[in-house]
């Protein structure tokens, strides 16, 4: 229940959001990845693994999330950006 | 190594973007050549070099940022450096993209092979404020770090140097070894000598990697092991493993893993990388700011696609024409220096009829190659599957299937070979039955001799409406496929969007040239093959008797001219028809003319006579002798899609209407793709079944459109 409504609004009220609710321009960490363990590694392997910092470069709403992290950008599907758990970062 | 191998073997590793084609095409030159792994349908490139009077074999493989077994590039990754035991493994790293990079490295340093990092690109990462001190990195990391800029060259040597002391064994590296923790480095020990119990099963793997895969859930792994006589206990101890390390930490052990990898490596960058100054945004963020802008992206995208093809044909035009004059050349050569004969009518109508038609769109092929190389190396493509993947996924496609879609207009091979970048198979599949309808180059001499017969006022737009007919086509069997053999939804998107550069004309060059060659080599062996057969098939069985006198006619012409009552202009022309009608009777009692007869029954629906039949069956062989063979068929000798005598031919032919023509041209579109194209859609499928498949539901929906169209324009009044 808390699982589906947290999908829904994106927010947890504790600060935690997915990808797909991001904001561009802002800066984020990566608090968790809920997927199977392919979805882990290829998220991972391209540098988005728990405690990474990124910056959103584009996310309007529909179609996939852009961001940097690491000094490279990727661009990731809405569908996977909606299993991201992130956190804003104070800056 | 051995002192009695004549060569190094190196395996050139890397994630992609890294610039690893790039050094490999420094490193090897022209000394390469394209095969395919064992087994699979992923090509590998294998290249030789010399310095210092040793011999180099370098093997590219496929780029990757991990080498787990969730891709197949992955597992052949891995596969080609435990298995294809190199001397040496390089390791390419983006400096611009350090810790990213390294996360593979410290995958590949596990698998226990001598490892050499070229430091790629350090120019890059220095403009954008990062100085890496190389050697302090190199003794972090225990392995010889190159510093290599490769577009410029740079460092080739000092590589090469290095390679060859590692294998020679003057230099022996001691990797730095990722080190996950107490609990966890103690289960791995202990499963490690559980698998070693056996090391007959090892394959060369080193215990601790194999521990560590398994407790890493790695299907590959775990089919490796199943011969293992103990495997039960290892099975049982790497779940055991597993659940008392998720206990401790309260995450999957691969979490774990990777944190523990992206630790050390932070640990390493920060101690070998110095800020010079705050990191400023480059150039990239400015302009993906708008190519990737949620509104802009898509506009500039159609921009970009429409420039494309403008420039595909507006400058292929030119050097079109000097090639057609060329081969004209050729054929009126040939004809004028042989004996009339079954010779010289294999050479001039079957070989250079046949080859040529194909030669012809060779600089549109190249150009268009050329243009979508370009898209590729200033790093394009990924923004145009980025802002495309909206739609297609929608559609239930990949953002990344409009790559090989887009490649379907140049040539279909290249098309189905394309869609190897994507990972999932059912994507993969789903793109590769639909990019048949992007209508390749050959298709559209086919438009441009239809639609000027029939349209001469607007052929422009009956040619692009058929086109466009092509993307609905696709569109429609996607949203069919999807709902029926491949249900579900495309894989999600992911994919790195690398930083814009300015590509090197070497590289572009070198990329058309990989492409062009596949099609030039696909005219010369396919191609031919089929020109010969379809020669053969319309010039036997040989009339003999005719149902006119022909001869007697051209005889009585003859006098008429010596008797004056015609002219000498006359008479040729009278000669000609009659030998062109001789032809055409020729053909219709020749193999190719009764087969167009047995198929003209299912054709009469749609309005199509045996003549059209013939041309179609020709196109199964070979889309661009379509338009030369119905130069056969109506009697008009050698033609192509601008020859003004077939296109009177045809309108003027009782038997079609405009909705014939449009039937015909639609049906053109759909149905199966050449033969030299199934035979790579076999290739990359892998599968008779979807080969079958493929064939069946084009030609259904050939069919199926043609009859809508004509039956439906004949009910409505029009045509």
């Amino acid at each position: 229940m808390l699982g589906a409504r947290r999908r829904f609004e994106g927010h947890a009220g504790n600060g935690t959001m997915t990808l797909s609710h991001a904001e561009v321009g802002r800066i984020y960490v990566l608090e968790g990845l809920d997927g199977g363990a392919a979805f882990r590694e290829k998220i991972c392997s391209m540098g988005l693994n728990t405690g990474a910092q990124f910056r959103i470069i584009a996310n309007s709403g529909h179609g996939p999330v852009g961001l940097e992290v690491r000094q490279t950008r990727l661009g990731i599907g809405r569908g996977m950006a909606e299993k991201i758990r992130i956190r804003e970062v104070e800056s | 190594m051995n002192p009695d191998k004549k060569e190094i073997v190196v395996a050139l590793a890397g994630n992609p973007n890294s610039g690893k084609t790039t050094l490999f095409n420094n490193l090897t030159g022209a000394n390469q050549h394209v095969g395919n792994y064992p087994g699979v349908t992923v090509e590998s490139k294998v290249g030789v070099a010399e310095y210092n009077g040793l011999r180099f074999r370098f093997v590219d493989l496929p780029g990757t940022y991990s080498l787990s077994a969730y891709s197949i590039e992955e597992i052949i990754a891995r596969n080609a450096i435990i298995q294809g035991k190199p001397d040496v493994v390089v390791n390419i790293v983006d400096a611009s993209n350090l810790e990213r990079n390294l996360y593979l490295t410290t995958q590949i340093v596990e698998l226990g092979m001598p490892v050499i990092i070229a430091l790629n690109m350090a120019d890059m990462a220095k403009r954008r404020g990062f100085l890496i001190d190389h050697d302090l990195l190199s003794h972090l990391l225990g392995v010889p770090v190159i510093p290599t800029v490769g577009n410029k060259r740079r460092g080739m040597d000092n590589l090469l140097e290095s390679i060859s002391r590692v294998a020679k064994g003057e230099v022996n590296p001691q990797p730095s070894i990722v080190k996950f923790g107490k609990e966890m480095e103690q289960e791995l020990a202990g499963l490690g000598d559980l698998i070693s119990r056996d090391p007959g099963v090892m394959n060369g793997y080193k215990p601790r990697w194999l521990a560590l895969k398994l407790m890493e859930n790695d299907a590959e792994v775990a089919k490796l092991l199943s011969k293992h006589p103990h495997i039960k206990d290892i099975v049982n101890a790497a779940k055991e493993s597993g659940s008392k390390i998720e206990a401790i930490y309260g995450e999957p052990t691969s979490t774990i893993i990777s944190d523990k990898r992206y630790g050390f490596i932070s640990g390493a960058c920060s101690e070998a990388t110095k800020l010079t100054g705050e990191h400023r945004h480059d150039i990239s963020d400015k302009i993906d700011l708008a190519l990737i802008h949620p509104i802009l992206g898509l506009p500039i995208f159609a921009l970009f696609m429409w420039l494309l093809f403008h420039l595909t044909f507006s400058l292929g035009e030119k050097p079109m024409e000097w090639i057609e004059a060329g081969i004209t050349a050729l054929a009126n050569f040939l004809s004028a220096s042989m004996p009339e004969g079954m010779l010289s009518s294999l050479l001039i109508d079957g070989v250079i009829g046949g080859v040529g038609g194909v030669i012809v769109f060779l600089p549109n092929i190249m150009i268009l190659f050329f243009c979508i190389a370009l898209l590729e190396d200033t790093g394009y493509m990924a923004r145009a599957a980025f802002v495309m993947d909206r739609i297609m996924h929608k559609i239930g496609l990949h953002g990344k299937s409009f790559i090989p879609m887009l490649i379907g207009f140049g040539c279909t091979v290249p098309a189905y070979m394309g869609s190897r970048i994507l990972e999932d198979r059912t994507d993969r599949l789903v793109t590769m039955h639909v990019s048949t309808f992007m209508s390749c180059g050959a298709r559209l001499p086919v438009y441009i001799l239809v639609g000027g017969a029939f349209w001469p006022e607007h052929a422009g737009n009956v040619v692009f409406s058929i086109y466009a007919l092509g993307v609905v086509a696709a569109i429609v069997a996607v949203k069919f496929l999807r709902s029926t053999r491949f249900k579900g939804m495309s894989a999600q998107f992911i994919m790195e969007l690398p930083p814009y550069r300015v590509p090197t004309l070497r590289s572009l060059l070198l990329h058309m040239w990989e492409r062009a060659w596949m099609y030039v080599r696909k005219a010369g062996t396919v191609i031919l093959g089929i020109s010969i057969i379809m020669w053969f098939l319309m010039t036997f069985p040989q009339t003999k008797t005719f149902s006119t006198d022909y001869e007697a006619l051209i005889e009585e012409t003859d006098v008429s001219m010596s008797e004056g009552l015609i002219g000498a202009g006359e008479r040729d022309s009278m000669v000609s028809q009659y030998e062109n009608e001789m032809a055409s009777e020729s053909i219709s009692r020749s193999f190719a003319g009764r087969l167009g007869k047995l198929v003209e029954p299912v054709l009469k629906p749609l309005g199509f006579d045996w003549k059209l039949g013939v041309a179609l069956i020709a196109g199964f062989a070979a889309k661009e002798v379509v338009v030369s063979t119905m130069g056969n068929v109506y009697g008009v000798g050698e033609a192509d899609e601008t020859s003004e005598s077939l296109r009177s031919k045809l309108s003027s032919d009782p038997n079609y209407s405009k909705l014939t023509a449009y039937a015909f041209l639609v049906f053109v579109l759909l149905y199966m793709p050449c033969m030299a194209a199934l035979a790579v859609f076999l290739k990359e499928s892998k599968s008779w079944k979807e080969l079958a498949f493929q064939i069946g539901y084009t030609g259904a929906l050939a069919w199926i459109a043609a009859f809508v169209i004509y039956q439906g324009g004949s009910l409505l009044g029009l045509g």
